[in-house]
């Protein structure tokens, strides 16, 4: 098939042909290390599935023969083969979400405890009880300030507190939990999972109290109140095209990057690994040559310099998104610039928790929760769960989780009309769920009282909206 | 009469470490056999019947299992020079991850590692990754991979037969449309690096599917490369058999092997028409002989 003149592959064979054309280049070169090879193939089969053009295990198979292959001839080190014997991405098998209630409670209150004779805060943000877990979101923040070497991460009290935390409902029953996250010197935070879950939605139940031992009151947290619904959901469809949303969140990820640092005048390749997307896309049909998605991207990336690859150096500049503008607009000149270390820690210290508890209606077949909200000044975070989130390829081939899951994007808007761009930090998605913090570029405007949370995926848009006036959710 | 694939390539062997000491496995005519056990097949009962399975015949019945295996062309040589960095070795424990499933039947103290030839191994922690996705019901795939490594891991001249072997398997089939995009694969892999060297163009510009029907196929120049229609058994007859390009012509098909002689179809460039050439083999190289 042609298309204005262009071979258009069907995409197996497309991958097929990129997975001999990255062998051979991997033979040419000197020295073993054909990752970048190897990885070209990996994002265009992850791509390429996660919008449908490629069943994923074909796209997995040709992406670990190649790794079977460059491994076979010392291309890449042997310990990959490891990972050949089952591809990364087929390890997961995501459980939908349950069905049943769901209900996220705040908790506002904080603990000031002592861990290892080293006064600390404990700050329990909120108890998530889904149908097939109970979750608490919970961090720990050292008081004072201390020389950082060799403390938390080498002494387990901090862990240990976390886990050992006793949960006691109105009907008498005693839970302990487990707790998973982690931190730095001074900081730890995660969630802690419940050995037994609360009946769903909380039902029945008038109060819970959380005890973190350690010489600390317990917290009594009351459920006798009607649950908030701060949900104002609109269902709207969308209309892009899976490639289309693809090409969009990727540039959301990599506008993102350049508002913050300013990474004018490099190429696009060097700002993300979009080149080979493009490609995968065009040479395949996913994706029109003239599409207005593809058509924003190269508009953004002229805006800040960017080097275009051939597939889109034709294409015109369009009108981008309004929120896309607003964001772009409210960065300093200069970009905000990465966190260091040092300013997240400074800034985690100085936050306090407010109440944030939401339960999203189910979306594209799962159910989001987010669960408290930490802010200081105009840096905020919130913390986010998800039951029955797919797992993209494309996630699977980083561990972790660096990038919201697709296909759902979140965005803000506060009160005054400033939009933001959100972006994932401390994230995780497995079999589970996914679980990460959600942070807002720019930052927050101070003038703010109140913050619309939007949260997109393939079969509508939903919205709440969250005070920041510390009232409640 | 012998197909011209399994003519044109010479008899090949390896050594096995086989329960009762170092054992010859050889290749011949397209059959590979284990000469150091006659009985074989008394054998193959005693191992029905839980006796421990020999090496070589674990590895007769590997290669017979893989004989129609796509994965040989994903995995295995692109060119006869392509060399794959698998070793064999008698101390390392990856005999599970050959034959998982009847692990009592294997032979004490024989065993087989696949490895790359880079940096320490980490065989170990294969095993036991393997062991564990194993034990929680994952993973057929993985463990096909594995076997089909372990053949490959005795050497070269296995290497390129059984290429020829799975491409000749393949070749009288009925080909679903599903399977197309890996056939095709498998031919522009070995074409391409042989068209590159041919006609002096970049191998990522030779675009090649799969011939079916009467006649050897189709060669056409293009802008900037080669399109070219191949018959799959050109894998078995012409590539492996190392006869790709012979005096400066591309052969398209084998008609004859008669010893170290063979008649093959070959054309000077793209669009001619393919005439006969008689070639000798002298020291494993093909050169025209009048």
């Amino acid at each position: 098939m042609t298309r204005n003149g262009a071979v258009i592959q069907d995409a197996e064979t497309y991958l097929r042909s990129l997975a001999e054309a990255q062998l051979r280049q991997a033979a040419g070169r000197r020295g073993s290390d054909a990752w970048r090879e190897l990885q070209s193939v990996q994002l265009a089969a992850g791509a390429l599935s996660d919008v449908g053009a490629i069943d994923t295990a074909t796209a997995d198979e040709i992406a670990v023969d190649l790794e079977v292959a460059l491994a076979a001839r010392g291309r890449i080190r042997n310990d990959s083969f490891e990972r050949l014997i089952t591809p990364q991405w087929r390890r997961y098998q995501v459980k939908p979400a349950p069905a049943g209630p769901f209900r996220t409670v705040s908790v506002e209150t904080q603990v000031v405890t002592d861990i290892d004779g080293e006064p600390a805060t404990i700050t329990p943000f909120a108890l998530v009880a889904a149908p097939d877990r109970t979750v608490l979101t919970v961090e720990v923040n050292r008081i004072t300030t201390h020389n950082r070497v060799g403390w938390a991460m080498t002494s387990p009290g901090w862990y240990d507190v976390l886990s050992q935390v006793i949960i006691t409902d109105s009907n008498g029953g005693k839970r302990g939990g487990k707790f998973w996250g982690g931190g730095s010197h001074d900081h730890v935070g995660g969630r802690v999972e419940l050995n037994s879950p609360l009946p769903a939605g909380l039902e029945g139940l008038t109060w819970v109290e959380l005890d973190f031992g350690a010489g600390a009151e317990p917290l009594r947290v009351d459920l006798s109140r009607a649950p908030v619904q701060p949900m104002v959901a609109t269902r709207e469809r969308h209309e892009a095209t899976p490639a289309e949303r693809y090409i969009d969140a990727a540039t959301e990820e990599l506008l993102i990057t350049l508002v913050r640092n300013r990474k004018i005048g490099t190429s696009l390749a060097a700002n993300t690994e979009l080149d080979r997307v493009i490609e995968a896309f065009t040479a395949t049909g996913v994706i029109e040559p003239g599409s207005l998605a593809l058509s924003r991207l190269a508009t953004v990336a002229r805006r800040f310099k960017l080097r275009l690859p051939d597939e889109l150096a034709g294409l015109a500049d369009t009108e981008l998104p309004e929120e896309w503008l607003s964001a772009i607009a409210a960065m300093p000149p200069n970009g905000r610039g990465e966190d260091s270390w040092d300013s997240r820690r400074f800034r985690q210290q100085l936050s306090g928790a407010l109440p944030a508890a939401i339960v999203f209606p189910e979306l594209g077949g799962a159910r989001w929760t987010v669960a408290g909200m930490r802010r200081a000044g105009n840096w905020l975070r919130m913390n986010v769960l998800g039951w029955g989130v797919p797992v993209g390829a494309r996630h699977l081939m980083h561990y972790g989780l660096d990038t919201l899951p697709e296909p759902f994007t979140w965005w803000a808007r506060d009160d005054t009309g400033q939009w933001y761009f959100t972006s994932v930090d401390n994230g995780g998605l497995g079999e589970d769920g996914a679980e990460f913090d959600l942070e807002l570029t720019p930052e927050l405007s101070l003038d703010a009282t109140s913050l619309d949370l939007i949260l997109s995926g393939l079969s509508g848009r939903l919205t709440a909206t969250i005070p920041l006036d510390g009232g409640p959710s | 009469m012998t197909e011209p694939w399994r003519a044109a390539l010479p008899p090949a062997s390896a050594t096995v470490a086989c329960a009762a000491g170092p054992h010859r496995l050889r290749w011949k005519e397209g059959v590979l056999s284990a000469p150091a056990h006659p009985d074989s097949e008394a054998e193959l009962v005693l191992t029905a019947l839980g006796g421990d399975e020999t090496e070589c015949l674990r590895l007769v019945r590997l290669w017979s299992q893989h004989a129609d295996d796509l994965n040989v062309f994903t995995i295995g040589p692109r060119t006869p020079t392509d060399r794959l960095k698998l070793v064999r070795d008698e101390r390392a424990t990856v005999i599970q991850l050959t034959a998982p499933l009847a692990p009592r039947r294997l032979a004490k103290g024989h065993r087989v590692v696949v490895t790359a030839g880079i940096g320490p191994p980490s065989v170990a922690h294969v095993v036991a990754r393997h062991n564990a996705l194993r034990r929680s019901g994952f993973d057929p795939v993985g463990e096909h991979r594995v076997e089909l490594l372990a053949l490959l891991a005795l050497g070269p001249a296995f290497q390129l037969r059984l290429t020829a072997t799975v491409a000749s398997a393949w070749a009288d089939r009925k080909i679903p449309p599903s399977t197309e995009p890996r056939l095709a694969q498998a031919l522009a892999g070995r074409l391409a690096p042989v068209a590159a060297g041919w006609l002096g163009i970049d191998p990522d510009q030779v675009q090649v599917s799969r011939h079916d029907g009467p006649g050897w196929g189709d060669l056409e120049r293009t802008e900037s490369g080669l399109r070219a229609t191949l018959p799959l058994s050109w894998l078995a007859s012409v590539w492996a058999a190392g006869l790709s390009v012979v005096d400066g012509r591309l052969a398209v098909g084998v008609t004859e092997v008669n010893g170290p002689r063979a008649t093959v179809l070959a054309v000077r460039r793209p669009g001619d028409r393919p005439e006969p050439l008689t070639v000798v083999r002298r020291a494993s190289k093909w050169t025209v002989t009048p």
